[in-house]
């Protein structure tokens, strides 16, 4: 495959992620704490709840380090007036083409966590299939939007 | 062209009446069986059901008699409705594909039902007329078809007429079709699921019971009831095929395929040439020995409910023949003469990935007395086998507009589409294939609305790019 494709995420995606991973790690973090209480309060024997304080803390690294750098290490885009291409992945790095020519419709979205540090993500379309550029900082995500659209736009098929 | 508004068929207001029915009719049960109580005085709740069914019935004739049709310039106009009236306007210019069909009760009355489709709206019809009388059928087909640019055109007509190419399904080859019908599996799975549902339904007690009673037969019994009910459910699908497909035929008209069958109920669906997306053969285990194939055709929009979907080109025809058939039904679309294969380094993650399921008997292993060993080995060789074959049948081929994908999960089936029809195009790679060189590609195609997704697992890196490179818009542009 020719060159990898040039561009990557706002940085500040790493900050989003780090938070959402917080966010679902706290359950983890909540079990734990659980079991410690069980362990001090009931029979059960402590090193069940080693066991899981210590699952909660790996799963706790794997969602707030591990996984957002990864992530974001790997994603790259590239749009120009053919065609956009994506890459993207943790364990499985994926490749995608996506002709203009097949691109239906394209938004920009905005979740209270990407609102916070003036990131959108924007939302590619086909008759089939749909793909997310995660977080770009909000001005380049608009501008990828209208890009798409006018290019998509120009380019009239068959579906 | 005008086209006064005209009801259905009478028979129709017994359709919309038999559906309302259907709607209520557990309800009605219900009542039935846990009724009013037994307040000897209010006797006329004992007939509220019937009360009941008989508005339902008084509906049904509204809904009949409000339900209007006409063309009034360049639309299709349906008004219908009992309470909230709704009409709607169908411009001819979108309808992408009108499909009959007849029931055992529309041909009793020499009506069909007409289901009028239009671009979008995965699935269900844009409009769908319950009974009209044929002769009437035939006039609105003819009046829709007739596109204003093309009035005048007298060739058109003509090309109406004669078909450009067709094909029957002779009476041998619906036997054929029927007796290998890949159909087997799908009824042995609705008898397996059925049978893991008794044990909710039936007392603990009983399925202990039967099984104390069936180990008290013979060996030679048990496998005579297997063999007797494997025939009757190969028997169930074999009637399946002949109702389903006697009468096939297939026949091009200009840009549109008409494509009828059907025995008791008669089918025809029209698919307009330009909405094809892909092609697919099909050789099912059974078949394929026999150097037999099925055809299917993926296409955009269409009747999603059962048929639109991937209709079949042709049920059955023996493989040699596919190119000959298939280039002067759709041109472009053919055989590749020669595809790529993977690399054998794939095939050892080929045989894995088939016995991967069969772990958990392996386990067994601990557990059960030595001589079982035996009955768990086997369904783990037939699994690699199954490996071995998903590794040979995997390949791919491209050329100047192609794209051709085969793979196997139990059937064999070749995927034919052009670069235009593809959705998107996606090279995948995990870590584990990264050490090995290889890759999965991937693609999808429009059918019926929505998406179907082809994947080639295990492809060599360089093969990957290869076709991703032919696939991307930007060589295009160079080589111009």
């Amino acid at each position: 495959m020719r060159q990898e494709p040039s561009n990557q995420i706002d940085p500040r995606a790493l900050k989003v992620w780090k938070l959402s991973g917080w966010i679902t790690s706290s359950i983890y973090l909540l079990i734990a704490i659980g079991s410690l209480i069980l362990a001090i309060l009931t029979p059960v024997p402590f090193w069940v709840s080693l066991i899981v304080i210590v699952c909660a803390l790996i799963l706790t690294y794997f969602c707030v380090v591990f996984i957002p750098k990864i992530r974001f290490r790997v994603w790259r885009y590239e749009i120009d007036e053919y065609e956009i291409e994506l890459k993207f992945g943790l364990f499985i790095i994926r490749r995608i083409l996506i002709p203009m020519v097949r691109v239906q419709h394209v938004d920009t979205k905005q979740g209270p966590l990407l609102r916070r540090h003036d990131l959108s993500s924007v939302t590619i379309t086909t008759a089939a299939t749909t793909h997310e550029i995660p977080a770009l900082d909000n001005e380049t995500a608009n501008q990828v939007r209208d890009f798409i659209s006018q290019m998509a736009r120009v380019t009239e098929d068959d579906v | 062209m005008m086209f006064k508004p005209k009801r259905l068929h009478p028979i129709a207001a017994a359709f919309s009446f038999a559906k309302s029915l259907k709607e209520w009719v557990f309800p009605i049960i219900l009542y039935f069986f846990f009724g009013p109580g037994d307040g000897a005085k209010m006797e006329w709740l004992y007939y509220l059901p019937f009360f009941f069914i008989g508005l339902l019935a008084v509906y049904g004739v509204i809904q009949w008699y409000r339900f209007t049709y006409s063309i009034e310039d360049e639309d299709l106009k349906i008004e219908q409705g009992v309470f909230i009236r709704n009409k709607r306007y169908i411009p001819k210019k979108r309808i992408q594909s009108i499909d009959y069909s007849e029931g055992i009760i529309h041909r009793l009355f020499n009506v069909v039902k007409l289901n009028i489709e239009t671009a979008g709206g995965a699935g269900r019809a844009e409009a769908s007329l319950s009974a009209v009388n044929k002769k009437d059928a035939h006039l609105l087909v003819e009046h829709l078809r007739q596109n204003p640019d093309k009035m005048a055109n007298a060739e058109e007509q003509i090309e109406k007429e004669q078909p450009t190419y067709q094909f029957k399904l002779s009476s041998k080859d619906l036997w054929i079709a029927a007796s290998t019908s890949g159909g087997l599996g799908v009824v042995l799975s609705i008898v397996g699921t059925f049978g893991s549902q008794i044990d909710d339904i039936l007392p603990d007690d009983f399925v202990v019971g039967a099984v104390e009673w069936l180990s008290g037969f013979s060996w030679l019994l048990l496998v005579i009831m297997g063999i007797s009910i494997l025939t009757v459910t190969w028997l169930l699908s074999f009637l399946g095929v002949i109702l389903k497909y006697a009468g096939f035929s297939i026949k091009r008209y200009g840009d549109r395929i008409v494509i009828k069958r059907g025995l008791l109920e008669k089918r025809e669906l029209t698919l307009p040439v330009k909405r094809i997306q892909g092609v697919r053969v099909v050789e099912s285990v059974i078949r394929q020995p026999f150097g037999f194939a099925t055809v299917h055709v993926e296409s955009a929009g269409g009747t999603g409910a059962d048929e639109g979907l991937s209709a079949m080109l042709f049920p059955i025809i023996k493989r040699s023949r596919i190119n000959e058939e298939l280039t002067q039904l759709l041109p472009g679309y053919f055989l590749p003469p020669k595809l790529n294969t993977l690399p054998n380094r794939s095939l050892k993650r080929y045989i894995l990935r088939a016995i991967l399921p069969s772990f958990f008997l392996i386990s067994l292993f601990w557990v059960i007395p030595k001589l079982w060993w035996i009955l768990i080995l086997l369904p783990v060789i037939a699994l690699a086998l199954l490996g071995i074959l998903q590794f040979k049948d995997g390949k791919w081929a491209v050329d100047r507009s192609s794209f051709y994908l085969q793979n196997r999960f139990i059937s064999r089936s070749l995927l034919i589409t052009e670069r235009k029809r593809m959705q998107h195009f996606e090279v995948k790679q995990s870590i584990f294939q990264r050490r090995t060189e290889l890759a999965t590609i991937h693609t999808t195609v429009l059918s019926g609305g929505v998406g179907r997704q082809f994947n080639l697992t295990d492809t060599r890196v360089d093969d990957a790019k290869t076709v991703f490179n032919w696939y991307s818009r930007k060589v295009d542009v160079q080589q111009d």
